[in-house]
C-alpha cells in the first residue's frame, strides 16, 4: 500500500512540475471551441512551425467571459487574448497599444474605428467583425407573402409580423436563456428609436453626457419591446430557449426573423444544412435609415504587462494574413476585417453583400449601440431589462425595466468617470 | 460484517407476502432512472442533423461524435488528468480527514466543538462567493493549471464532509480502547496509527465513493484553477462543447458516456462495501 | 487524559492548514471586497462602507434568491429524505433485483451536476423537449415548462432530489441493516401491525441514518448551483436564482463584484448560525439515543 501511495504521490509531483516548464510558447485565450477552435489550432501549428514559437491555446467556451474578468482582477491575463466587442470599454487598461503593428493600415477602417480608442489608440487586431441585423427564413418570408426589400421602417417590420403570425409562425425568435441574445436586441430597437439615422427621438447626445431622460425615452424604447410581446410578435419560450433553439428556429423554418449577427447564419447552417436564410440590416424607426451594427467578431489584443510582447506582435501579424483571415471567416461566418481579403461562396458573407446590395441607399454602419452610448458594464444589465418586460409587458414591468437601466447606467456612468 | 448483511436479509417478515407491487414498483423507478440515460445513449448516437425527437433511435448508427469527443476533446487526456485529481483529493481528504476528526470524536472540551461548529458551516459554504479570493491566492503560489492546485481548492472544500464522516465512526469506536493503549504506554500518535486507523476500512470506503464522484466530476474550481487545455478535467472538456457558437451536444453525449464508464466500474467493485461502510460512519452516530 | 486531548489536537494541523488558506484567507478577501465598489476586474475600487449591505436588503431579487435558497433547502431534503427511506426499505426487502434497483437509482450521481442540468433542459424544452413529446402521447397540450416561475423551481427541486436521493438511499439502507432482527420477531409475536412496526421500531432506530441524511442533504441542496445554472440560468427573469448562482450573476453579469460579495458574506453567516442551531438540536437526540 505504501509503495502505491509513493508511486501515487511521485507522478503527482512529476506531472505538477513539467507542465511549468516549456521553451519559447505564448499563451492565447480564445472564445472558440469545436470546429471553429480547429481552425484556430490549425493556424496556431502553422505558425508553431514557421516561427518555433509555441502556442497555449486555452478554449473555456462560453466561460470565456467569467473567466476572463478574474484573470484580470488577479492580474494573470494571458498574453494575447480576444476582445470579442470589448477592446476599448472592458479590456483597454489591460491592452497594449497597436498603432505600431504593420498590419494596422490593412484593417478596414470602420473595423478599426471599433477597436481605437478616443485618444488614437489601437487596441485590438480586428481580424474579423460580427454584423448585426435581421437573419430572415426565406422561405417563410415567401410563404407569409413578406417581400424583404420592402420592409425599411419599424411599421414594415411589424406589418410583416403580422404576416408570419398569420401563417402560424413565430415572427421574431430571441434566444433569451443566453443573456446576449437579449441585449442585441435591446442594443437594435434603442439604436432604431434613439441614435441611428431615421430614428425618432435623437439621444444620441443626451446619453453621452449623462443627461438621458429615462422616464420619457427610456420608457418609449421598452414601451416598443412591450408592444411587440404583446402584438404576440416574440416567441413564446423567450426566457427557456438558448443560441442553438434560435438558430434552429430559423434554420428549420419555426420562424421569420432573428435580430442578431450574421454568424448565426452559419449556426443555424450547422444543424439544418440547406436552410434557405437571408440577411437585412436592422430597420430604423422612419424607415429613412437602416443600420447594420458592426462589432468585434475574431479581434486580438496584447497583454500590456507580457514579457513576450514580440513573439505576441509575430503571432498577431501571422493571423492577419490574407490566408488566414479568410480561413476563419468561412469557419465562423463573419466578416473579414481587412481590406484585402475577400471570402467567396460562404453562406453567410454572401447573404451579407446580398443585403449590402439590396439596400445600398439606406443602410448606414453603426457600432454597437452600447458600446457607443453607455457606459462600460450595461451589457448584462440590458439583456436583464429586456428579459423583465418581455415576462411583464405592462405598465409595471416596463417601469421597473427602465429603473434598473437608469440606476445601473447612472451608476455605471459615474464609475466611469473616474 | 457479513453477519449483519444475512440477518437484514431475513428481517422483513412483514413485507413478504405479497411480491407482484414490488415488481412492479421497482419496474416504475427503473425506467425513470433510465430515461435520461437512454436519451443521452439516443444523443450519442445520432448526427448532429438529425433533428427527430429526441427519444427515437438514431436512423443510421453514428459513431462520429465519439471519434470527435476522443479526438478533438481529447477525452483521454482529460481522463489521465481527471484520475490524478480525483487520487490526490481522495488522498488528502482521507488522511486529513481522519486525523482531523479523531480529537473531534474523542474530545468534547468548548474548543473541540468550537471547531466542529467551524468544520460544519464550512460545509455549507457556496464556494463561488470567495472565487476571486481563491484565484488571486493561487495566482500569488504559481498554482494555476497545476495538479496539486486543483487537488488542494477541491480538498479544501470537501474536507468538512470527511471529517464529519470519520468523526461520526470514530465516536462509535469505543474509547476503552485508547484507554488500554494508553496504560501499555503508547502514545497518542500511535495510539491513533495502531488502534484507530485500522478499523477505519469501512468508512474509507464511503469516503472514497462519495468524495471520489465529487472530485471526478468536479466543476466550478476547475474552471478557474485549470486554465491549459492540455490540463483539462472531464466536466470542462464536456463543457467544451457548450457554446454559444456552436454546441455540440451529440458530441457531449457521448463524452459524458465516456465519462461516466470509469465511475459506474469503480462503484460496482467496491458497492457492496459502501453500504457496510456508510452503516457504520453515517449510522452509528 | 487531559494531556493526551491535548496533544490530540495537534491531528487537526493538517486539515485546518488546508482550510485556513483555501478557505477562511479567501472569506476574508471577500469580506474586503463586500466594503467596496467594483466592477470585478477594473483597477478601479472605491471604498462605500456598508451601502452594499444595505441595497441588499432594497433588493427585490435578493430575498427571491433567498427564498428560493430555502425552498431547494427544505423541499430537497424532505423529498430526498422521505424517498430515500422509502426506496430503502423497497431495496432491502427480499426480491430479485433489489440490487438492481439499487445500483440504477445510485447510477444519475456519478454524472456531473452541470450535465445533467443540460441533459434535463432537452428534456424540458418548449420544441422538441422529451417530457412535451411523452405528453402528447396523452392528448397534453406541449408546453413551455421552465418559463413559469413555479415550475422552474420545482423542476430544479426535483431533479436535484432525484439524482441525489441514492446517497440517502444507501444512508437509509444502512441504518436498516443495523436493526436487529430480533426487535421485528418479537414484534410479529405480539402481532404487530407492519405500520406499527415501522413507526415504533424502524423509525426510533433510525434516528442516527436520519440525523447524517438530513445534515448531508441540506448542504448539498443550500449550495446548489450547478443544475440551477445549466438548467434555467436563474431564469426566467431571476425567479429561480439560489443564493450561490445569484452571487455570481451579480458578481460577472451585473459586474458588481462588492455587491455580490456582500451576499456571499451573507450567506456564510446565515448558513453558519442554520448550522449551529441544527447541531444543538440533533446534540440533543444523540444523547437521548
Amino acid at each position: 500500500m505504501k509503495k502505491v501511495l509513493a508511486l501515487v504521490l511521485t507522478l503527482v509531483l512529476a506531472f505538477g512540475c513539467t507542465s511549468a516548464f516549456a521553451a519559447a510558447s505564448i499563451e492565447v485565450e480564445t472564445t472558440y471551441t469545436d470546429a471553429n477552435l480547429d481552425v484556430v489550432t490549425e493556424i496556431a501549428k502553422a505558425f508553431t512551425a514557421e516561427t518555433g514559437i509555441e502556442v497555449e491555446l486555452i478554449a473555456p467556451g462560453s466561460e470565456y467571459e467569467t473567466v476572463m474578468k478574474t484573470r484580470m482582477s488577479s492580474g494573470d491575463l494571458p498574453d494575447v487574448w480576444e476582445t470579442h466587442g470589448w477592446a476599448v470599454k472592458r479590456y483597454s487598461e489591460y491592452l497594449a497599444s497597436l498603432n505600431d503593428q504593420p498590419w494596422v493600415s490593412r484593417m478596414d477602417p470602420s473595423a478599426a474605428s471599433i477597436v481605437t480608442a478616443e485618444d488614437g489608440t489601437i487596441y485590438g487586431c480586428n481580424l474579423t467583425q460580427s454584423m448585426g441585423g435581421c437573419i430572415y427564413n426565406i422561405d417563410v418570408l415567401t410563404e407569409a407573402g413578406v417581400d424583404p426589400a420592402a420592409i425599411h421602417s419599424l411599421q414594415d417590420f411589424y406589418d410583416a409580423c403580422e404576416k408570419i403570425k398569420a401563417i402560424g409562425k413565430v415572427p421574431v425568435y430571441i434566444g433569451g436563456k443566453d443573456s446576449g441574445n437579449c441585449a442585441g436586441f435591446m442594443a437594435a430597437i434603442a439604436s432604431a428609436m434613439l441614435t441611428a439615422k431615421g430614428n425618432k427621438y435623437d439621444q444620441g447626445a443626451a446619453l453621452l453626457d449623462g443627461s438621458f431622460d429615462w422616464e420619457t425615452y427610456g420608457t418609449y424604447v421598452m414601451q416598443e419591446v412591450a408592444n411587440m410581446v404583446n402584438n404576440g410578435y416574440i416567441n413564446t419560450d423567450f426566457t427557456t430557449a438558448d443560441t442553438m433553439a434560435q438558430c434552429t428556429a430559423v434554420g428549420a423554418g419555426d420562424c421569420g426573423f432573428l435580430w442578431r449577427h450574421a454568424q448565426n447564419i452559419t449556426w443555424a447552417r450547422q444543424y439544418v444544412p440547406d436552410a434557405n436564410l437571408g440577411f437585412m440590416p436592422y430597420p430604423s424607426f422612419s424607415g429613412e435609415g437602416m443600420a447594420f451594427m458592426a462589432g468585434e467578431a475574431y479581434c486580438l489584443g496584447i497583454n500590456k504587462e507580457t514579457e513576450k510582447k514580440e513573439e505576441a506582435a509575430k503571432y498577431l501579424e501571422f493571423v492577419s494574413r490574407p490566408e488566414n483571415i479568410e480561413k476563419m471567416c468561412r469557419a465562423t461566418g463573419a466578416l473579414p476585417g481587412f481590406t484585402d481579403v475577400t471570402v467567396e461562396g460562404d453562406y453567410a458573407i454572401d447573404a451579407f453583400r446580398k443585403a449590402q446590395e439590396m439596400y445600398a441607399d439606406v443602410v448606414e454602419y453603426t457600432n454597437l449601440f452600447d458600446r457607443q452610448y453607455f457606459p462600460n458594464g450595461m451589457w448584462g444589465v440590458m439583456g436583464e431589462s429586456i428579459t423583465m418586460v418581455v415576462m411583464d409587458p405592462t405598465e409595471t414591468g416596463i417601469a421597473a425595466a427602465v429603473e434598473n437601466l437608469k440606476v445601473n447606467y447612472q451608476e455605471k456612468k459615474e464609475a466611469d468617470g473616474k | 460484517m457479513t453477519q449483519q448483511v444475512k440477518i437484514s436479509q431475513k428481517n422483513n417478515t412483514f413485507l413478504r407476502k405479497n411480491q407482484w407491487w414490488k415488481y412492479a414498483l421497482s419496474l416504475l423507478i427503473i425506467v425513470i432512472y433510465l430515461l435520461p440515460i437512454y436519451a443521452v445513449i439516443m444523443m450519442a448516437f445520432k448526427s448532429p442533423q438529425d433533428l427527430s425527437s429526441r427519444l427515437s433511435m438514431p436512423k443510421e448508427l453514428y459513431l462520429g461524435s465519439f471519434e470527435k469527443a476522443l479526438d478533438s476533446g481529447n477525452l483521454l487526456n482529460a481522463l489521465k488528468n481527471t484520475a490524478i485529481i480525483t487520487i490526490g483529493v481522495i488522498l488528502i481528504e482521507v488522511i486529513a480527514g481522519c486525523m482531523a476528526a479523531y480529537p473531534l470524536a474523542r474530545n468534547h472540551a468548548k474548543f473541540n466543538k468550537f471547531v466542529m461548529n467551524v468544520v460544519l458551516s464550512m460545509m455549507m459554504v457556496p464556494a463561488l462567493s470567495i472565487v476571486v479570493g481563491m484565484y488571486s491566492l493561487l495566482v500569488s503560489l504559481h498554482g494555476i493549471s497545476t495538479y496539486w492546485g486543483i487537488i488542494l481548492v477541491t480538498a479544501a472544500f470537501g474536507l468538512p464532509l470527511s471529517i464529519f464522516l470519520y468523526r461520526n465512526f470514530i465516536t462509535a469506536i469505543p474509547e476503552s480502547l485508547d484507554e488500554a493503549a494508553a496504560i501499555d504506554g503508547a502514545s497518542t500518535l500511535q495510539t491513533f496509527f495502531h488502534v484507530i486507523l485500522p478499523q477505519l476500512a469501512p468508512v474509507t470506503v464511503s469516503v472514497i465513493i462519495m468524495k471520489g464522484i465529487g472530485a471526478w466530476n468536479e466543476f466550478a474550481f476547475s474552471l478557474y484553477v485549470l486554465q491549459k487545455s492540455k490540463m483539462y478535467n472531464i466536466t470542462l472538456t464536456i463543457k467544451q462543447f457548450f457554446s454559444e457558437t456552436s454546441t455540440d451536444l451529440n458530441a457531449a453525449a457521448a463524452g459524458a458516456l465516456i465519462a461516466i464508464l470509469p465511475t459506474i466500474i469503480v462503484y460496482l467493485v467496491l458497492q457492496k462495501y459502501f453500504v457496510q461502510g456508510t452503516l457504520d460512519s453515517a449510522v452509528k452516530g | 487524559m487531559k494531556r493526551r486531548y491535548r496533544q490530540m489536537n495537534w491531528f487537526y494541523l493538517p486539515a485546518l492548514l488546508v482550510m485556513l488558506l483555501f478557505v477562511a484567507y479567501p472569506f476574508l478577501q471577500t469580506a474586503q471586497i463586500s466594503l467596496m465598489r467594483w466592477n470585478g476586474y477594473g483597477k478601479v475600487r472605491t471604498f462605500i462602507g456598508l451601502d452594499n449591505y444595505i441595497s441588499m436588503f432594497k433588493d427585490a431579487n435578493f430575498f427571491l434568491s433567498f427564498r428560493n435558497t430555502l425552498i431547494y433547502g427544505i423541499c430537497c431534503t424532505l423529498l430526498q429524505n422521505v424517498f430515500g427511506l422509502a426506496l430503502a426499505l423497497l431495496v432491502n426487502s427480499r426480491f430479485k433485483g433489489n440490487g438492481l434497483v439499487r445500483t440504477i437509482v445510485y447510477m444519475p450521481i456519478m454524472i456531473a451536476g452541470v450535465v445533467m442540468g443540460y441533459i434535463m433542459y432537452f428534456f424540458l424544452t418548449f420544441n422538441r423537449g422529451i417530457l412535451n413529446d411523452i405528453l402528447l402521447v396523452f392528448g397534453v397540450q406541449p408546453r413551455d415548462w421552465l418559463s413559469s416561475p413555479f415550475y422552474a423551481v420545482l423542476f430544479i427541486t426535483l431533479i436535484n432530489s432525484w439524482q441525489y436521493v441514492g446517497n440517502s438511499m444507501v444512508m437509509y439502507l444502512a441504518g436498516l441493516q443495523n436493526i436487529p432482527t430480533a426487535y421485528y420477531e418479537a414484534a410479529a409475536v405480539d402481532g404487530v401491525s407492519t405500520w406499527q412496526g415501522f413507526r415504533h421500531i424502524t423509525l426510533p432506530l433510525l434516528i442516527p441514518s436520519i440525523q447524517t441524511c438530513v445534515i448531508t442533504n441540506l448542504i448539498g441542496s443550500l449550495k446548489l448551483f450547478d443544475v440551477i445554472v445549466s438548467l434555467t440560468n436563474g431564469g426566467p427573469g431571476h425567479s429561480s436564482q439560489s443564493l450561490a448562482t445569484y452571487i455570481t450573476n451579480r458578481y460577472f453579469v451585473a459586474e458588481k463584484a462588492g455587491y455580490a460579495a456582500a451576499i456571499g458574506v451573507f450567506t456564510f453567516f446565515f448558513i453558519m448560525i442554520l448550522s449551529n442551531v441544527l447541531n444543538r438540536y440533533f446534540a440533543k437526540k444523540e444523547v437521548q439515543y
